[in-house]
């Protein structure tokens, strides 16, 4: 990965994250500020501390990479990049297992809420999109 | 299987580790893994290595 890639992509990740970040703070005020009834508004608010937390820590490692520019090899060395997609690539596997483990509970503990419940819904959709969106990424970054 | 031909040309360029790493773009430990034969670079890091030198790849990278 070229440095220019690399400071392209941290700008990218602090720009998304401050976005989401923001479009949550801004619906908790829009909550808070218009007494909508909501489950809990202040979830929104602690949501939103999440990707800022994020920016954040992007940012403070652009502040890093431009005080100290050889601080850029520790991103861009084949070696140490490769050591970080293997990691990532293990997780991912652990995590789909955890997914897979976590749908399976809860369609045996509660078969109620199967294809019922919202967060039956979401506990499949992201157990489906760990799945397949490895296979998806892989073929956009074949076109590329 | 350590690189010997490349620790020899380094030092022939007087060139330290973490020059020679600082020259192609990587840390000081990938270059002491690649002369230790405990990492294979890429062709395009063997290329840039070679350029470094001032050598071709079959003088570093050629296994006899």
């Amino acid at each position: 990965m070229s440095a220019e890639k690399l400071v392209k992509e941290t700008k990218w990740t602090i720009g998304v994250s401050l976005v989401v970040s923001a479009a949550l703070f801004i619906t908790w005020i829009i909550f808070e500020t218009n007494d909508l009834p909501f489950s809990e508004n202040k979830a929104f608010l602690a949501l939103s501390l999440i990707p800022l937390s994020a920016a954040l820590a992007s940012f403070l490692k652009l502040m890093k990479i431009k005080k100290n520019p050889e601080m850029i090899v520790h991103e861009t060395d084949e070696r140490l990049v490769a050591e970080k997609n293997e990691a990532d690539a293990k997780t991912l596997k652990i995590l789909q297992g955890l997914l897979f483990l976590s749908y399976l509970g809860y369609t045996f503990i509660i078969p109620e809420d199967t294809f019922r419940s919202i967060g039956w819904w979401i506990t499949l959709s992201v157990l489906l999109f760990s799945l397949f969106a490895p296979i998806l990424f892989r073929h956009i970054m074949k076109e590329i | 299987m350590k690189n010997k031909k490349m620790k020899i040309a380094r030092a022939e360029s007087d060139l330290s580790q973490e020059k020679l790493a600082a020259i192609v773009g990587v840390t000081r430990q990938t270059i002491n893994l690649i002369e230790a034969g405990n990492y294979n670079p890429s062709l395009k890091l063997c290329t840039a290595i070679c350029k470094a030198l001032n050598k071709t790849l079959d003088d570093l990278f050629w296994e006899e």
